[in-house]
């Protein structure tokens, strides 16, 4: 084998740019998260040529073709099954699965929740915008009950999908959600998603203009959107709001909000344990929805799949000593005719 | 090209020349009815209703015409071309010559420019100042922006009105009635009477503007004609939806897939103003959006268990997802109808364009020894009759049915005469009731007819002895669990008789012999209006051909008497590797030599010119 000298490059965003030109609708949330990515790759500290970006089919899925890495545009809804066979061929790469509401959570579900299950070191973003785009706006998993759309015209009657609730209900060790149009926070995200060992599943709030443009309008206008999102800090009291005068509390098992002020202090307040190994705090953060919460809802370390797989090994080869092919020939049932 | 032609051919001399195809070269007058205008537009600025309305409006005045739309897999900003086809003769094929290109996209300007036939237009706004470099070719600029502006044509809108700017330079340089193309607008917006106006008033503009300022110096005219009087225009997927009403669709499940959702569309809007029990007020019908492919399968596996009418429309990767649940459904004999609106494979591989490429995969899908019926609709008219006939042969034959549609004929806009109501009753087949598992006792499956098909109960039926566990494990006359050999090869060459059942049941093949024809052309599908016109123009130059066209498979004695009749029988077909000439040729394994591939697919609709040259080069070579 030969191998081609290289001297240590730093990289920057625009070695990450691909040649091909970025084809998705004007004003389509796919394109800032297009950029935080590619802000990101020079910083996550792995080869450009160890990275690696898998996806299915749908708009979302389009991604792979502008980031100048490898990748696989892949068939729908299988992606996280390439990536699988791929992130534990070569545990040395850094593989990034990039999906949507429809094409990981309805056609390819069950591969998502088993790759989460099986904690194999990937990073799934999943693009929410709780429409199917590339079909031309059909209700999907994670569209509200009464959406009405083209194959929904009374309105949609399936009850959504929680996209965190359900990676977390599969045990994935990194848990957390960013919006399209916080950049800072995006690149934030991505940045810790990339640096955890095990399955990172991050959901992406994403403005899809053409088939469901007032999905996010809460959280559209820079000045209010505050009051209309919770941002998770570890070890942090849960305050929210532009005034930074509201928080959640627990009423038994339930989350409320309440105002600050009129006897209820930070300390009356719910605090964020991102590291907790019980999956119950995140599972209700992620199912608030007035306010949504950012960040991150859960991060635990969890043996990885491929370091369990070869943790197998090593124990194996450590209990009966290497192997030896003549010996497993003569020890397995031939029938030798003498 | 053609080799030396001397001597080649003995019986049509004539096909050494040039053989014309649509328009035919006029002695410099004027061409009037037979044309093709292509506007190259970007995709989602809503210029599909501009090309509608002059398509609509042509098709008004009494011109045969047809409308494709050949569409990027992109929801807005790539380039479209939409295809109007004007012919006298009724010619509704793609043409590889386009005489009218109105180019309103910058980014494919050189192709677009390159698209045209010398002598023909090219029409674009002022504003490229484009540098009019063809000299074969007549260029109009119209200033676009000014013409939108005059209109008031403001803000958002104004670059969906741009495209009526167009709209209205054609109507004024080909001749076609204005009020036609308000017509057209008004059954676009429905009841939205301002946006009429608004785009009505682009049309104007541009009318008068090209009125007063352009010289006409193209030989392309439009007359009135009396050809289309009683028709109507309407998509294969419309058409096949509307069929499947009159079939008693009871229970569609799919999962969006282009280009088969515009046949799910038009069940969700036909579906609640039919199908609604009008006593109760509630629906007789359930539209579900499965979460993927083969759960569609499944769902309409069940309710085909259950007795209802139950269909799916997808495309090839759907297919491919389906292949185990219809392998269950051929071995445990579950009713049901698969639409498969074929584009391009394998893989995603062209989602936007046309193929006839699942043949061979849907006539075996499944694994094991799996026979399927497929059913090749070719007219709008096929679509609602197999709509209606796809359901009967699902449960006449107890076993999935595939139709066969494809991109071009399910998505195109098409000419057809009206749908007529189905002249016979809805067959159920073989099912019987409490009262008749009373009186003839019932296993669900001995062949007491000879024909392989055996009789099935629906669950509600209450007779004691009428319930059965449908099994896609092996089993025996009595739907009894069985790995025995013998049961096996019973059950499984019972499947086999039911299939030899098929050939008698499933549409027959449209055949036309022709007088002093000595070979055949053999095609199914959307290529019909291609392969008409290449007869047409091919028995002027002196090679008549007769033709039949497969409606289904399995096939039935006719077409194995056809294929005896001529010495060549060229199989024409939208994919590479020759699939229905590859069925044919093991089915007719005993009439060697006979049979002549002429497959190809690049993903556009087959043209007349391009079969004319496939046929010359194969008559003069051999």
């Amino acid at each position: 084998m030969t191998t081609v000298p290289l001297e240590t490059v730093t990289l920057n965003r625009k070695d990450f740019v691909s040649d091909q030109e970025v084809r998705w609708c004007p004003g389509c949330g796919d394109y800032s998260i297009l950029a935080q990515m590619q802000k990101v790759m020079p910083e996550i500290g792995y080869p450009k040529e160890n990275i690696v970006f898998i996806s299915g089919i749908g708009c979302s899925s389009r991604f792979p073709y502008y980031m100048n890495t490898y990748g696989i545009h892949s068939i729908h809804g299988r992606a996280p099954t390439l990536a699988t066979g791929l992130a534990v061929a070569n545990p040395a790469l850094s593989v990034w699965v990039i999906t949507g509401d429809g094409d990981g959570l309805s056609i390819g579900g069950n591969h998502l929740i088993h790759a989460c299950r099986r904690n194999i070191d990937l990073n799934i973003i999943l693009f929410n915008n709780r429409v199917y785009g590339l079909t031309k706006g059909q209700y999907s998993p994670t569209s509200r009950v009464g959406m009405k759309t083209k194959s929904s015209p009374m309105g949609s009657i399936d009850r959504p999908l929680e996209p965190l609730a359900l990676a977390l209900s599969a045990e994935a060790s990194f848990v957390a959600r960013s919006i399209d149009n916080n950049p800072n926070h995006l690149v934030d995200i991505l940045t810790q998603a990339a640096a955890h060992k095990g399955t990172s599943f991050v959901e992406v709030y994403q403005n899809c203009l053409i088939f469901n443009k007032d999905e996010w309008n809460d959280f559209s206008d820079r000045k209010s959107r505050d009051d209309h999102l919770l941002y998770l800090e570890h070890g942090q009291p849960m305050i929210f709001g532009v005034n930074r005068d509201k928080g959640i509390r627990l009423r038994g098992l339930e989350p409320v909000v309440v105002e600050l002020g009129n006897g209820i202090s930070e300390s009356d307040l719910l605090v964020h344990d991102a590291f907790a190994n019980s999956t119950t705090l995140a599972y209700i953060l992620s199912r608030l929805e007035h306010p949504s919460v950012l960040g991150i809802l859960r991060d635990v370390e969890r043996l990885s799949y491929a370091d369990g797989v070869l943790g197998q090994v090593k124990e194996a080869r450590a209990k009966k000593g290497p192997g030896d092919l003549a010996t497993l020939y003569l020890d397995s049932d031939i029938w030798e005719v003498k | 090209m053609i080799g030396d032609p001397a001597g080649a051919i003995l019986h049509s001399e004539g096909l050494a020349d040039e053989i014309q195809v649509s328009p035919r070269k006029g002695a410099g007058g004027p061409i009037i009815n037979d044309f093709t205008i292509v506007a190259a537009t970007v995709n989602g600025t809503g210029s599909q209703t501009a090309n509608l309305a002059l398509l609509r409006a042509l098709f008004k005045m009494g011109i045969p015409v047809n409308g494709k739309n050949i569409f990027p897999s992109n929801i807005q900003g790539l380039p479209t071309w939409f295809h109007v086809r004007v012919s006298y003769e009724g010619f509704v094929a793609r043409s590889d010559s386009a005489e009218i290109v109105i180019a309103f996209n910058q980014s494919t300007v050189q192709d677009d420019l390159a698209m045209v036939a010398p002598g023909g237009v090219f029409l674009y706004p002022t504003e490229w100042n484009l540098a009019e470099s063809r000299e074969d070719i007549i260029y109009y600029a119209l200033p676009v922006n000014l013409l939108v502006s005059q209109a008031n044509g403001q803000g958002k809108v104004k670059d969906y009105l741009a495209n009526m700017a167009y709209v209205g330079v054609i109507t004024q340089l080909l001749g076609i009635n204005r009020s036609y193309i308000e017509e057209a607008l008004q059954y676009h917006f429905g009841h939205r009477a301002s946006v009429v106006t608004q785009n009505m008033a682009v049309v104007d503009a541009a009318f008068q503007w090209s009125a007063a300022n352009l010289t006409k110096q193209d030989p392309y005219q439009v007359e009135p004609l009396d050809l289309t009087a009683g028709n109507i225009l309407i998509t294969g997927n419309e058409a096949a939806a509307l069929g499947a009403v009159f079939g008693g669709v009871t229970l569609t499940s799919w999962y969006p897939i282009t280009p088969s959702t515009s046949m799910i569309d038009a069940l969700n809007d036909f579906l609640p103003k039919l199908r609604t029990d009008p006593e109760s007020g509630q629906a007789t019908y359930v539209v579900i959006q499965a979460e993927d492919e083969l759960a569609a399968a499944g769902m309409i596996m069940g309710a085909g268990f259950a007795g209802a009418r139950a269909m799916t429309a997808t495309s090839g990767p759907g297919i491919s997802l389906m292949s185990e649940f219809v392998g269950l459904g051929y071995f445990s004999e579950i009713p049901c109808v698969i639409w498969d609106i074929q584009r391009v494979g394998p893989s995603t591989g062209l989602p936007t364009r046309t193929s006839q490429g699942d043949v061979l995969f849907a006539y075996y899908l499944g694994h094991g020894d799996t026979n399927n019926v497929l059913l090749f609709p070719a007219t709008p008219g096929e679509c609602f009759d197999f709509g209606v006939q796809a359901f009967d042969l699902a449960d006449q034959l107890q076993t999935p049915v595939l139709v066969l549609s494809d991109l071009d004929l399910g998505m195109n806009t098409w000419m057809s005469e009206p749908f007529s109501y189905p002249a016979e009753p809805i067959k159920r087949g073989k099912v019987l009731s409490a009262e008749e598992v009373e009186a003839q006792g019932f296993f669900r499956y001995v062949d007491r007819d000879g024909d392989g098909i055996t009789y099935r109960t629906l669950p509600g039926n209450n007779h004691p002895r009428a319930a059965y566990f449908n099994r896609g494990t092996g089993h025996n006359e009595k739907a009894v669990y069985s790995e025995k050999a013998e049961d096996w090869r019973k059950n499984m060459d019972r499947l086999k008789r039911k299939f030899e059942t098929a050939r008698r049941l499933v549409p027959s093949p449209i055949i036309d012999h022709v007088d002093g024809a000595r070979i055949g052309i053999i095609a199914f599908g959307s290529t019909l209006p291609a392969v008409d016109e290449a007869r047409f123009r091919l028995a002027e130059s002196g090679l008549p051909i007769s033709f039949m066209r497969l409606r289904s498979l399995p096939i039935n004695e006719e077409v194995r008497a056809f294929v005896e009749r001529y010495e060549t029988n060229y199989v024409v077909e939208l994919n590479r590797d020759g699939q229905i000439h590859q069925i044919l040729t093991v089915e007719l394994s005993d009439l060697p030599g006979r049979l002549v591939s002429l497959a190809g697919m690049d993903g556009l609709p087959l043209t007349a010119s391009h079969l004319i040259n496939q046929l010359k080069e194969q008559e003069l070579t051999r």
